[in-house]
């Protein structure tokens, strides 16, 4: 009996090794032929997908969800020059998924080929945090390999993955994601196609399971992040709400109980925490709020330990204070408590910084956010935003970097997505005053200026000031004058200096913007437009652009009677620049709105181009020197 | 008489030791009175700084080290709470002990508990020290043991913040023999303290280093230390680890031999049949003895990819490994390179150095932290060039500047020897713009030319980075110069192996005309205006040049339609010890060619200094703006 058993064993290895040899051999073929499609214009890039699937079997259980996904890519290796493919790196994350099996095999030219080992696989945690990371070599790594790399994650916690996109580092010739779910559930998933590809989909039943296949050909590589401040917009992906538990996709309003449920001890008030609330009610002389935000950033330094579950989850408020450093998600939970020791009613707001990823509405699911912050509200009035990471701002203006971000903010029963916008106390003003001089002594032009920041560009201003260690306060203000605003300045008096508002006096010199024409005159080019909101770097950009509220107004004040040619009329649907003449002095009012609009869009591209000539404004002298 | 003699030489010499020793004063005690408000800008200052190394040896327990760390910080701004997390200069094994104080604005002093920092030093390497607000000062005592053999080491003092008191202690028993040396201004003394014995070295009000980038090529490299940033390196002797010969080599010459005999010898196993038949491939219808050689190294360079050198402890060459997987670290690349060219018929060398920037060369020292980078020497047609197999696209010859003109120890004879010259030991950017008066949108032409340095670093740049394209990166080069020039075209010439690069880029100039009745005015700023304006971070900053770097602007006008022109300066230069500047203008029939040269030279000055050169620097602005007034 026990010879027949071994014997229906070695009999199905054999029968099952037969069928994998034949499978791969089947499948080595496919992608071979599929070889022959690869464009002449990809045939320099160091490494292309040839095929690439990720297949999402998402199971319902008692216990909680669970989500099964396989990754299996194919690469061929073009260049060896960079060498990007030779070192594997594969991730996991261990607050949510574990890295269950990793498969590798490399062709080579001559019909060899090479099997990863397990023992080859180097894991190491990252410290400070909830990623592991494996790593193996490709050997043999030179033009004309091809390489399988096969991973199959076991996520546990599948409400915080939601996202699957088609691009990758490396443009695919064939790209799929199979979607596979027991018939009872209902999910809502669904494609955005931001980048217009062409994708196929398909639907079976069998056994139970739906399976969507999504197929499409030539896909570009993803671009760096980075240039787009929107990407989710932009780059095509598949998104799923997979519910934690149950067979229906929760709602916003459940994803929100869940995460508080998870995370509801953090938030407990404890004697420590009632004590330095008090603290802060008895010390405050204005807006109690102001000065507990004052009070956390001065206590909590940013100092992030993501081990585990605290990735997502934040220590409690009183740990939190013991340490003394805590994360964004961290300091947001030292806030709202002690905001609640003195009865004010707060929240914490999941967001993603720009250039991240943000969730798409009609999906609910936790995937992409990567910051904390703490929300406020009062009564009917919008929802009041403070990031307690931006160490150099106060409470009214830490949430200008957030401005157009979309805010899930996390409320009991009524945790709602909202698009952070500005308050009515929002400023973003530049207002420069030049008075144009000869020196008497060597006879060249100079100017006289000032320039006063006030709101998000005070800020911008005292933030990098402070982050520079390195940098006196005069020698910084010169080479943000320099880079914001074309003005060279030789001396500088700091006025004023705060993160609402910087003033600045300087002494430049102006000679290179005298035109000896006729009886003389000046280029009206320095202050240039403020860079940081007139510049988007547009040629760069996949996606939405988004300009801020912008206002600045530039006066020149001249020891003559000036008349003034001033450029083509600039008036846009989103940006208007207007110029006045006075006897002495001529004025250019810049006025931007803010918008969020297609990079190709050709309003857009008229106003980059045509911003640029705004400095082609020249003052002529009526009466001569 | 002669016991006399010998009696009173013997109470000498011991007068002399007891004289030459002293007992080191604890640094809290050595502190005078810190003016604390004039580091506000930085945020924390170190009050003192130090570092004690106890070395101990035991022919049972073997080697173990105590590392001491004693450290007063203040914490002046919000800017400075972000050093309440120490990142230690290395890694110095267990952390036995953390005795850390933290003194509140109100002298309120909380002992902080070790075990939480022990815990997260373990898995983080980093010391997280709680509670650190504005105001505050922290007391740090740290204390770490390592068991592995400690051989020699180097101690650089200063800090990303300043310090104003640093010292270095290195003390044992009668078991410790050392040798050790001082650089910048650390001065040095011997000490005993009850049995033990050895040296300290220490300086005072440290500012932190800041480096120089050239944004023109978009290259950037940081020049952090030079031969004398404040440092102590030192050497221990009579240690009994007789199977490491690692640890026992002393003197160049040791250092060579063992380099050469434990590391660079191809093992007995390896098969340099393999690596002549992968030779003679590789060279195959080579015309020159340089192409040859350079075939070789381009080889190496493009198929090898280089590892870090980890451990070299238990370190056994296989050449034939290195061959199997391609990969290897710097010995074993060096070692494949060298035996290439062996079978192709050379006689190369290995060198080995250290950059400037990491503290340079030391021929009068011998230590292992000397031989950072290894190379080989070939010579062709008697002329020494370097194979450098770390960058891939640099030719034969070719090796980055802040390797020129430092020493090398030649590890196939143990001496000491000069770097092969550079092909160049400059860097080379010239651009010439070509503008048509009449063009009606100002549409010019720029060519960049990145020579020397800059053309092997770009080019070696271009080769590893191909997913930045061309566009991108040349519409930050405008940028960086104009907000008024608009990208409208980029193409790459050449930028072939041993090539300069060139790169044609078409642009829009925005603010180029004013017409006024009958006359017109063109204005061209100079493209190289950024560096000196940036030179104001200098005035609190060390500044650092590694290089003499030279830009060229060629700006050619054709005059079509402009019979009179009338340019607003005239020939002339500038030159001082910081730049030379030269402007020339020539205007002919059908053109105006304005020509403009800055040479910033090589430089390594103290904060403040550059003030001396303000007046120079405004001057250069001033006169190398170009106006230019024509009329029809």
């Amino acid at each position: 009996m026990r010879k027949l058993t071994i014997h229906i064993v070695l009999l199905a290895i054999i029968l099952t090794s037969s069928a994998c040899v034949q499978h791969t051999e089947t499948r080595l073929s496919q992608i071979g032929d599929k070889l022959t499609d690869l464009p002449s214009s990809w045939q320099d890039i160091p490494v292309v997908l040839i095929d690439s699937k990720t297949d999402l079997e998402f199971e319902i259980r008692s216990s909680g969800n669970r989500l099964i996904k396989t990754r299996t890519d194919w690469y061929r290796v073009n260049r060896r020059n960079p060498n990007y493919m030779e070192n594997v790196e594969r991730y996991e994350v261990n607050s949510y998924e574990k890295l269950v099996e990793i498969k590798a095999r490399a062709y080579y030219p001559d019909n060899s080929s090479w099997t990863l080992q397990p023992q080859d696989i180097r894991r190491r945690k990252i410290p400070l945090s909830n990623l592991v990371i494996h790593r193996f070599d490709i050997p043999g790594y030179d033009p004309g390999v091809l390489i399988m790399v096969q991973t199959r994650h076991r996520i546990f916690h599948p409400e915080f993955t939601g996202m699957f996109l088609f691009g990758d580092d490396h443009p695919a010739l064939s790209r799929t994601i199979a979607l596979s779910y027991p018939v009872e559930a209902d999910l809502k998933f669904g494609i955005e196609n931001g980048q217009d590809l062409t994708i196929n989909e398909s639907t079976i039943t069998q056994n139970g399971t739906h399976t969507h296949k999504y197929h499409s050909k030539m896909v570009t590589d993803r671009w760096p992040r980075s240039k787009s401040p929107f990407p989710e917009q932009y780059y095509s992906a598949l998104h799923v709400s997979f519910p934690p538990s149950g067979s229906r996709s929760y709602t916003w309003q459940e994803l929100g109980n869940h995460y508080l449920d998870l995370s509801k001890q953090a938030f407990a008030l404890s004697e420590p925490i009632k004590l330095l609330g008090k603290q802060i009610q008895n010390t405050a002389s204005g807006d109690i709020v102001d000065h507990a935000f004052d009070t956390i950033v001065k206590k909590i330094r940013y100092q992030g330990d993501w081990d585990g579950r605290y990735a997502f989850f934040p220590r409690d408020a009183s740990t939190i204070l013991q340490h003394g450093y805590g994360d964004c998600k961290e300091i947001s939970t030292i806030l709202k408590a002690t905001l609640a020791s003195n009865h004010i009613p707060s929240s914490l707001a999941l967001v993603s910084t720009r250039n991240y990823f943000q969730p798409i509405e009609a999906y609910p699911h936790l995937d992409g956010f990567n910051h904390t912050i703490l929300a406020q509200k009062l009564g009917n009035a919008p929802y009041r935003f403070l990031d307690g990471t931006w160490s150099w701002a106060h409470a009214g203006n830490s949430y200008y970097h957030l401005i157009g971000r979309t805010a899930f903010v996390l409320e009991k029963d009524r945790s709602v997505l909202v698009t952070i916008a500005p308050d009515k106390d929002f400023k973003n003003e530049i207002t420069t005053r030049s008075t144009i001089f000869q020196n008497p002594s060597d006879g060249l032009w100079k100017c006289h200026g000032r320039i006063d920041l006030v709101g998000k560009p005070a800020l911008r201003f005292y933030s990098q000031l402070n982050w520079r260690d390195t940098l006196d306060n005069d020698a910084f203000a010169k080479t943000f004058l320099l880079n914001n605003l074309g003005v060279d300045a030789s001396a500088i008096t700091l006025v004023e200096l705060s993160s609402q508002r910087v003033m600045i006096d300087y002494i430049s010199l102006f000679q290179e913007s005298y035109l000896s024409l006729g009886n003389g005159g000046f280029k009206l080019s320095v202050p240039n437009l403020y860079k940081q909101e007139i510049h988007t770097g547009l040629t760069d950009k996949r996606g939405p652009v988004q300009l801020s509220r912008f206002r600045q107004t530039d006066q020149w004040e001249f020891s003559f009677p000036a008349s003034l040619s001033e450029p083509d009329t600039f008036d846009m649907p989103f940006a208007r620049c207007t110029w006045n003449t006075e006897t002495e002095s001529v004025k250019r009012t810049y006025r931007q709105n803010s918008i969020v609009i297609p990079s190709d869009d050709f309003q857009l591209k008229k106003w980059n181009a045509s911003h640029k000539a705004l400095v082609k404004a020249r003052a002529w002298n009526q009466e001569g020197k | 008489m002669r016991s006399l003699v010998a009696a009173v030489c013997l109470c000498t010499l011991l007068l002399i030791s007891c004289v030459d020793e002293k007992t080191p004063v604890p640094i809290e005690q050595t502190a005078a009175p810190v003016q604390l408000n004039r580091f506000g800008k930085y945020g924390a200052v170190y009050e003192y700084d130090e570092y004690r190394i106890n070395p101990r040896f035991s022919p049972d327990e073997g080697c173990s080290t105590f590392f001491h760390i004693n450290q007063k910080l203040h914490i002046l701004t919000q800017r400075g709470v972000k050093y309440g997390t120490l990142s230690l200069p290395y890694q110095q094994g267990v952390l036995m002990s953390a005795d850390i104080k933290v003194i509140d604005k109100t002298g309120d002093e909380q002992q902080i508990d070790p075990l939480p920092i022990k815990k997260k030093y373990k898995r983080s390497r980093k010391i997280i020290i709680p509670r650190v607000e504005p105001g505050c000062q922290i007391l740090i005592r740290l204390t770490f043991r390592d068991e592995s053999p400690l051989f020699n080491f180097e101690h650089f003092f200063n800090k990303d913040i300043p310090v104003i008191n640093a010292r270095f202690l290195l003390a044992g028993d009668a078991d410790l023999k050392y040798i050790h040396k001082t650089y910048g201004n650390v001065t040095g003394s011997k000490i005993r303290s009850g049995a033990d014995s050895g040296f300290e070295a220490s300086c005072s009000n440290l500012l932190p280093v800041q480096g120089f980038g050239f944004p023109e090529a978009d290259i950037h490299y940081s020049m952090w230390f030079n031969k004398q940033s404040p440092r102590v390196v030192a050497r221990l002797k009579r240690l009994n680890f007789r199977h490491m010969k690692l640890f026992k080599a002393h003197g160049w010459e040791e250092l060579a031999k063992v380099t050469r005999e434990s590391f660079m010898s191809p093992s007995i196993f390896s098969s340099i049949s393999r690596i002549e038949a992968l030779t003679s491939d590789v060279i195959k219808n080579a015309k020159t003895e340089f192409e040859k050689a350079d075939r070789i190294l381009a080889h190496v360079q493009n198929n090898y990819t280089l590892e870090s050198i980890g451990n070299l402890a238990g370190f056994t060459m296989n050449t034939d490994r290195v061959l199997n997987k391609k990969r290897g670290n710097q010995i074993e690349i060096c070692v494949i390179l060298k035996q290439m060219l062996i079978a192709a018929g050379f006689s190369p060398r290995v060198y080995a150095t250290r950059p400037n920037a990491d503290g340079g060369f030391d021929p009068e020292f011998p230590s292992w932290f000397n031989l950072v980078y290894d190379f080989v020497v070939v010579k062709i047609d008697g002329k020494d060039h370097v194979g450098y197999f770390y960058i891939p696209g640099l030719q034969l010859g070719e090796y980055p500047f802040y390797l020129a003109g430092e020493k090398a120890l030649d590890i196939d004879t143990g001496t000491i020897v000069d770097m092969p010259p550079a092909p160049f030991d400059n860097a080379v950017y010239s651009s010439t713009v070509h503008l048509p008066l009449d063009s009606p949108d100002h549409l010019g032409d720029w060519q960049f030319n990145y020579g020397n340095h800059l053309g092997v670093l770009l080019r070696s740049d271009m080769v590893q980075q191909s997913k930045v394209t061309l566009k991108e990166r040349f519409k930050r080069v405008l940028d960086n110069y104009d907000e008024q020039l608009e990208l409208v075209s980029a193409a790459l010439e050449n930028g072939n192996r041993g090539e300069a690069i060139e790169v044609k880029v078409g642009f829009k100039y925005h603010d180029f005309e004013t017409r006024h009745t009958k006359r017109t005015h063109f204005s061209l700023k100079p493209f190289f205006k950024k560096y000196l304006t940036d030179f104001e971070k200098y005035t609190r900053q060390s500044y650092t040049n590694p290089v003499d770097f030279t830009i060229r602007e060629t700006v050619v006008i054709d005059r079509n339609g402009y019979p009179e022109v009338k340019v607003n300066f005239a020939s002339q230069n500038i030159y001082n010890s910081l730049f030379d500047a030269e402007f020339e203008q020539v205007i002919d029939e059908n053109t105006i060619t304005l020509k403009r040269r800055l040479t910033l030279k090589k430089a390594n000055l103290a904060p403040g200094d550059i003030h001396a050169f303000k007046d120079s620097i405004h001057e250069l602005n001033r006169i190398s703006e170009s106006h230019i007034i024509a009329s029809r």
